[in-house]
């Protein structure tokens, strides 16, 4: 199978051209699709992650007002793939729109080269 | 108007090398490329040494500065740093004064002459950035420029410090010198230099300055010269061009190599508008797409907020130098001598009207917090094309946003005037990377070989003391690699006869300095001033309670008596008393990876050395160890995150069912003066 690794905690699977887990490897979603759409989603508050260290308008916390962490899970082992940290509201980024034929045309000309890892 | 030219912004790409430059780069042979373009870089090396040594200026002293070689056509060709910025911003005024006034008898360029620039419109940073360019000439040929440039402490705008906050337009913000003669036969013009030092507050500072970046084009002569003597000039000639050339071939190769596609990232930014203007906090966005084909680059801004009536406007130009061109040298190409070649596969677009493309009489004066948002989305985008590269080991998450920019000044305990800002900036911590931690307090992001000083010399020399500098905890993003650390400190007011404070900030609401593939951002920084406290009776007594951070000043509130006030960082300009203080951060890096991948023993390291947070430890990295000893339990670690991700797998939705929600929210109480329509900032 020709896995190519893209980030962290995501592959493509060139034969299928799925976007899968680094980690477990569970399809995802199409590779042609933004991975977030294969990914389980949620919104937490940032004072779960970040620790307030006073009461008020500035704490030290991004103002859950202003911004709310989307993290993106791999819905097979939990692993968090990537976060954004948004306004409410504001439209989930697309921020990996490969082009997948390139990508499988360079796959192969380092193959066949025997360059590739 | 004015003998503004706003077409030469475009001109930030390397012109087309002459016929004699041509008959020049053929006769060099690689050897003599190798030795001698070694020896540029030394040369530059060299200016930034003495301009260092001589610069009036604290930011000079702490290395905000940069100097280069440039080609005779006014391409950046061997740069030394300082301040990538300001190696490379030399060739929009350079190229200026080739086009305008080589042939103008009334200025002309001759041997000996410097000129100064500040001016944005005209190719310039931001004011404080001050800029001297001097032409090589060997037996009267025209062979190199030599550029110097430091952050200068007052440019006499609206407000002390160069960069006035409150400015609404270009008018607000003081010295603002389009490209002028400001030497001749090698000696600074008396008439000019007096013009200058009468239109700022630190006179003596901008007078030394003024020398020191003389002086360092002036060594970057006498260096060039002595190989135009040795090797001929054309060896000069040719391979400072060939240096750009082969630069720019290089990183054609290695960009064709990484793979095709287009990446985005939004960086929000929260601003808040002045008092006096009005006050409350207001949200805008630099987004950013970069298609990547073959051997290109795009760096597509469209979608940016719109100029707004703030000095954070930034002429698109200036990307380049902060942006494009620190990414380039420092992480896509850090192995290959710095020169405009690197950056010349970069192509930018803005949209007319946008903040990263404001109109000629927009206020600019505080662009480079701009400029290092738009940075932040390049790191972003550049990571997830370098992973699958053989470049991995560069990409980094993001650096810490500039939140924080102080400034003084006064009378000090001797009486005299003193103008002076904090180089505290430069000890923000730096970015995660695929393999490692981000560095402790180690720099500013486009100034990586800057100083935060000593706060001795800023006690005795420049009128403030500090009550406490320390690494902060959870001053960084969390993640599988955390971010380096960054600090927080205390100015306080002590034994000067009046001391004045302003802080430029922001982003006390929002982080800007995202983190990557799962990696948390940096949180928000705070600004803690307090007022009539009776911490020099503590000091006096030597009481062991003295609070050394942010969090100590915060719980020893009543303790310490007097007024508190919790802000974001941004402080306007106001007085101190004996005894006052202001407490704030720089930020560290963002992380990079899930936190509950870390190394449970690093966790436990850092939560011994005060750099993690106890909460931070349980609940972002899942750790369970002994208070005590710091000894991890490692059963009991694999279980909690094994439960946590069991969590995650609870708590997520499909995405679908997740967007049906989100897409209906709205940011309610959000500040939207300044950010365009909601949420394309059409």
């Amino acid at each position: 199978m020709d896995r190519r690794r893209i980030t962290e905690y995501l592959d493509i699977d060139l034969d299928s051209e799925m976007w899968c887990c680094n980690r477990c490897g569970r399809d995802l979603i199409g590779a042609g699709e933004n991975y977030k759409k294969g990914c389980l989603v949620a919104e937490r508050d940032p004072s779960e992650v970040h620790r307030p260290l006073v009461e008020g308008e500035y704490t030290r916390s991004p103002d859950p007002a202003w911004c709310r962490i989307i993290e993106f899970y791999c819905p097979s082992c939990g692993i968090m793939i990537e976060n954004e940290y948004l306004p409410p509201g504001h439209p989930i980024t697309h921020d990996i729109e490969l082009d997948i034929e390139s990508l499988k045309a360079k796959h192969a000309a380092a193959t066949a080269g025997g360059g590739d890892e | 108007m004015g003998g503004r030219d706003l077409d030469m912004s475009d001109m930030i790409t390397p012109e087309p090398p002459t016929v004699d430059e041509v008959r020049c780069m053929e006769a060099l042979s690689p050897a003599d490329l190798e030795i001698l373009g070694h020896r540029m870089q030394m040369i530059a090396l060299e200016a930034n040494e003495v301009l260092m040594r001589m610069s009036g200026s604290p930011a000079g002293l702490a290395g905000d500065i940069g100097s280069c070689v440039y080609t005779a056509e006014g391409d950046p060709a061997a740069a030394a740093v300082g301040i990538w910025g300001h190696a490379f911003a030399g060739q929009l005024p350079i190229k200026y004064i080739l086009k305008h006034y080589a042939d103008d008898p009334s200025v002309g360029i001759h041997d000996g002459d410097a000129f100064f620039c500040n001016e944005a419109l005209f190719g310039g940073i931001h004011p404080p950035d001050m800029g001297t360019f001097m032409p090589i000439f060997h037996e009267g040929r025209l062979i190199a420029w030599a550029e110097s440039m430091v952050h200068a402490t007052d440019t006499g705008a609206i407000e002390m410090g160069g960069i006035a906050m409150n400015a609404k337009t270009r008018y607000d913000e003081g010295l603002k010198m389009a490209p002028m003669k400001l030497a001749e036969n090698f000696m600074i013009k008396g008439d000019v230099a007096t013009m200058m030092e009468n239109m700022v507050r630190d006179q003596a500072s901008l007078a030394l300055d003024n020398k020191a970046r003389l002086a360092a084009c002036m060594r970057i002569r006498q260096r060039v010269l002595e190989v135009a003597e040795k090797k001929g000039a054309d060896a000069v000639v040719g391979c400072l061009r060939r240096m750009i050339e082969e630069g720019a071939r290089v990183a054609r190769e290695r960009v064709a190599a990484l793979n095709d596609g287009t990446y985005r990232q939004p960086v929000f930014m929260n601003l808040e508008r002045p008092e006096s203007q009005g006050g409350g906090e207001q949200l805008v966005r630099i987004m950013l797409s970069i298609r990547k084909k073959g051997d290109r680059i795009t760096a597509d801004f469209s979608g940016t907020s719109p100029e707004a009536e703030s000095p954070l406007n930034l002429y698109s130009h200036v990307i380049h130098p902060f942006g494009t061109g620190y990414v380039c040298c420092s992480h896509l190409f850090p192995d290959l001598p710095p020169s405009l070649g690197l950056t010349e596969i970069v192509d930018l677009v803005v949209e007319p009207g946008s903040m990263v493309c404001p109109g000629e009489e927009a206020a600019v004066g505080a662009c480079p917090a701009t400029a290092f948002a738009a940075s932040q989305a390049i790191f972003c985008c550049i990571a997830r094309m370098m992973f699958d590269s053989d470049l991995r080991e560069n990409l980094v998450s993001t650096y810490p946003y500039m939140t924080l920019y102080a400034v003084w000044g006064g009378l000090d305990r001797k009486g005299n005037y003193f103008v002076s800002f904090g180089a505290d900036i430069n000890a923000g911590g730096f970015p995660a990377r695929s393999d490692m931690d981000g560095v402790d307090t180690a720099g500013f992001n486009v100034a990586t070989r800057s100083d935060c000083g000593e706060v001795e010399d800023a006690d005795i020399i420049q009128g403030m003391s500090y009550l406490f500098r320390r690494q902060g905890t959870d001053n960084f993003g969390h993640g599988m690699y955390r971010g380096g650390a960054g600090i927080e400190f205390a100015y306080l007011a002590h034994k000067s006869m009046m001391t004045v404070l302003a802080c430029v900030g922001g982003c006390g609401k929002f982080s800007s300095a995202p983190g990557i593939f799962g990696g948390y951002s940096v949180p928000p920084l705070i600004g803690v001033k307090v007022q009539g406290s009776n911490i020099l009776d503590m000091f006096e007594r030597g009481d062991e309670n003295l609070p050394t951070s942010i969090e100590e000043v915060l719980r020893s509130r009543d303790v310490l008596g007097g007024t508190c006030r919790v802000s974001s960082p941004m402080l306007e300009m106001a007085g101190l008393d004996e005894g006052d203080f202001f407490a704030t951060l720089q930020g560290g890096g963002a992380g990079y990876g899930d936190a509950i991948e870390r190394e449970p023993e690093a966790v436990a390291r850092d939560v011994e050395a005060g750099l993690v947070s106890g909460w931070a430890a349980r609940n972002v990295y899942k750790l369970v160890y002994d208070p005590e000893t710091f000894i991890v339990d490692e059963a009991a670690t694999g279980e909690l995150r094994l439960a946590a991700r069991e969590e995650r797998k609870r708590r997520g939705r499909p995405y679908e069912e997740f967007a049906l929600e989100w897409d209906a929210k709205r940011p309610e109480g959000v500040g939207l003066d300044y950010y365009g329509s909601w949420p394309d900032c059409m």
